[in-house]
């Protein structure tokens, strides 16, 4: 009887599968994926449709405000432009992110924006879109290697990182002034992290009059991954004074470490630890206004927003880029510019 | 005559309980889900299921004896890390040929040589399971980590050679992963179900003392299903890293949840003796089925995790109401 019945109900399942596959035609299938969206692209550039056009976003998650800001922006911009954004968030998790993006080819979208969480795993699912001609762009973090997206915006990491501490170091400079330095390191498997540490190790060398490396600290963009971290080299290097960051994402073990050995103070103060930052949301704007930081590179989360879905318009409509990287070149805001340059900033006007 | 049929339907139910809510639920999915019926779908469902169900169902031997194996998914990524460094970085690299089925073999063994720890902690050193393969799990992800960050700068290892993507389902050849898959099933089916050393497994979940006393050798059979849930994992190790085309480690980090989820909503009861290979596989189905469905209707990562939660909670909650009636019921039989 138990047995009859659960043949009875695999049958069932296996009909449903078969009877509905059949029913669904017009649906994507694995050879048809590629003509479904040649077919698709073509009716797009034809005849006005009131359908929405769906777009597909992959984040590794939301963490930052800068990653808030970003995907707000993205979904006013596709309001806009009569598109429908389909949201996924892989949490941290590289092979999640693939699977989702399977799911969002699944779903017929016409081309997906990511945020990889791992630069090196992204490539099957870019692999994946290609075979499914539906067009990808990578949001903030490169890919680099053979197999490439169809678009990726992007911040100028190096270029960035590295005019901060260079401004930065000139001002120390003209001061007279030298920095035992703790250098923060993000998770190696985004790119982002990399090219930032390549931009830090490129000042910190053209300096090293004003930069002595006493301590890195590897976080893996995880935050009490670098507190414990910051605190071991902040109790191993009392005569540290110097911070460098490659997120503002990264200011509350910053924060709590200083406090913790009395070194939370504003500039000026006799307790003041100097920090330099990166991403300009409106944590580290809201603390370089305070008197707690002395600068922060900040990349427009607007700006890479609104290319983004920018060119996912133009990718749909058969449009090719130039470039494969186009390139956000960010601002550069100290104490001494920050009048003058903060206003231009997205976070500006969130700041207290 | 009316008893015997209910209560077989009653016994039914008990034994598989998430079978009528699958079927609903799937075509349900079919008739109302956007896309979900497509084909491609249905294909990409099939191979996400494939690696979870293989370590599902070595977990499962264990859970079936009463115990647990959390090191099964830090297989997963030593094996995902070695096996990739074998394949893209190494002197073997440069000949697939050759680097393929050594990159194989290292991933057998490590997950081989993982059980073999684990069972030695627990059947040896008299560490519970739960102690045993926690701490494996702790030590063979951070193995993985400093491997990883010893042959690469990167957190990942790509350039692997496209001939070993066959394993993930790659192109034309999709249904592998999924013969894999129900390859490893029906072994482990056919082992509970029709050797004595499945009832052997059955026994010591139930009472481990009572098997002795009856002439089972318990600390044998609790050793080779802890090698066989380290070989497993393994296989998943192959089937995953082919599929996301790197070696991560972090390729396992976020699985045990699934694992467990699988095997529990399926109906196999964690306290050991009680369920099988037809619940986890029906349970590895349902969870990604509902994964997928939540995707499609682009239901946010975090109501994903609080509907998965539930599903494990209420599963448990009415798997344990099913046996309080069964055992009523049959109490009523006998008197």
């Amino acid at each position: 009887m138990k047995t009859k019945l659960f043949l009875l109900l695999t049958v069932l399942l296996t009909l449903s599968i078969v009877f509905s596959a059949c029913a669904t035609q017009g649906t994507p299938n694995v050879s048809a994926l590629s003509d479904a969206s040649q077919a698709s692209k073509e009716e797009s550039t034809k005849a006005p449709t009131t359908e929405k056009i769906k777009i597909g976003v992959s984040f590794d998650s939301l963490i930052s405000p800068w990653w808030v800001t970003n995907l707000d922006v993205m979904k006013k911009e596709a309001e806009k432009a009569n598109a429908e954004l389909i949201v996924v968030m892989a949490e941290g998790d590289a092979a999640k992110q693939n699977q989702q993006i399977e799911s969002l080819l699944a779903q017929g979208v016409k081309a997906v924006i990511c945020g990889p969480k791992d630069s090196n795993a992204i490539v099957a699912s870019i692999k994946k879109c290609k075979e499914a001609g539906v067009p990808i762009i990578m949001d903030n973090r490169s890919v680099s290697g053979d197999v490439l997206p169809d678009v990726q915006v992007v911040s100028n990491n190096q270029l960035m990182a590295t005019n901060l501490l260079q401004a930065f170091a000139d001002n120390a400079r003209s001061e007279g002034k030298t920095y035992n330095t703790i250098l923060l390191i993000g998770g190696l498997s985004d790119e982002n992290a990399v090219l930032r540490k390549k931009g830090h190790d490129e000042a910190i060398a053209a300096n090293p009059d004003v930069f002595n490396v006493v301590a890195e600290v590897p976080t893996d963009w995880d935050l009490d991954t670098c507190l414990k971290g910051l605190q071991n080299a902040l109790q191993a290097h009392p005569d540290a004074n110097l911070i460098i960051t490659p997120s503002d994402y990264l200011w509350p073990p910053i924060r709590s470490s200083l406090e913790q050995i009395g070194k939370w103070g504003k500039i000026g103060e006799a307790n003041h630890m100097a920090v330099v930052a990166f991403d300009g949301d409106e944590v580290g704007m809201q603390y370089l206004k305070d008197g707690y930081s002395e600068g922060d590179s900040a990349q427009d989360a607007v700006l890479q927003g609104e290319l983004c879905i920018e060119w996912a318009l133009k990718l749909i409509s058969g449009e090719k880029p130039t470039e494969n990287i186009i390139y956000d070149e960010g601002q550069t805001i100290t104490v001494q510019n920050f009048d003058e340059i903060a206003p231009q900033i997205w976070s500006y006007s969130l700041l207290k | 005559m009316k008893y015997n049929l209910n209560s077989k339907i009653l016994s039914f139910f008990t034994s598989t309980p998430i079978m009528p809510i699958l079927v609903v639920g799937f075509v349900a999915a079919c008739l109302f889900v956007p896309n979900f019926a497509s084909v491609y779908n249905q294909k990409i469902l099939l191979l996400q299921a494939s690696d979870l169900l293989i370590i599902s169902c070595g977990v499962t031997f264990v859970v079936l004896n009463g115990g647990i194996d959390f090191s099964a998914t830090s297989v997963l990524t030593l094996g995902s890390v070695v096996g990739a460094y074998i394949m893209a970085l190494s002197p073997l690299a440069s000949n697939p040929i050759i680097s393929i089925p050594v990159a194989i073999a290292a991933i057998l063994v490590i997950g081989l040589l993982v059980g073999a720890i684990n069972g030695f902690a627990i059947t040896v050193l008299k560490m519970p399971s739960f102690i045993a393969t926690l701490a494996t799990q702790l030590a063979v992800s951070g193995v993985a980590v400093l491997f990883n960050s010893s042959v690469t700068e990167k957190s990942s290892i790509s350039g692997l050679p496209e001939s070993f993507f066959i394993f993930g389902g790659s192109g034309k050849y999709y249904l592998v992963p999924i013969a894999i898959a129900l390859l490893v099933w029906g072994f482990s089916y056919w082992l509970l179900k029709y050797t004595k050393f499945g009832r052997d497994i059955y026994a010591i979940g139930v009472n481990p003392r009572t098997a002795h006393i009856s002439g089972i050798n318990v600390k044998k059979t609790i050793f080779v299903l802890l090698v066989m849930s380290g070989l497993f994992a393994g296989i998943a190790s192959i089937l995953a890293t082919a599929r996301n085309q790197v070696g991560l480690p972090s390729l396992g980090d976020k699985m045990f949840i699934s694992i467990m989820a699988a095997i529990i909503v399926g109906g196999t009861s964690t306290a050991g003796g009680f369920g099988g290979f037809k619940q986890t596989l029906l349970g590895v189905l349902f969870v990604t089925v509902i994964t997928n469905i939540m995707n499609l209707l682009g239901v946010e990562w975090f109501i994903i995790m609080i509907i998965q939660g539930t599903l494990i909670l209420l599963s448990t909650m009415f798997g344990t109401m099913f046996s309080s009636i069964w055992s009523l019921k049959a109490g009523e039989e006998s008197k």
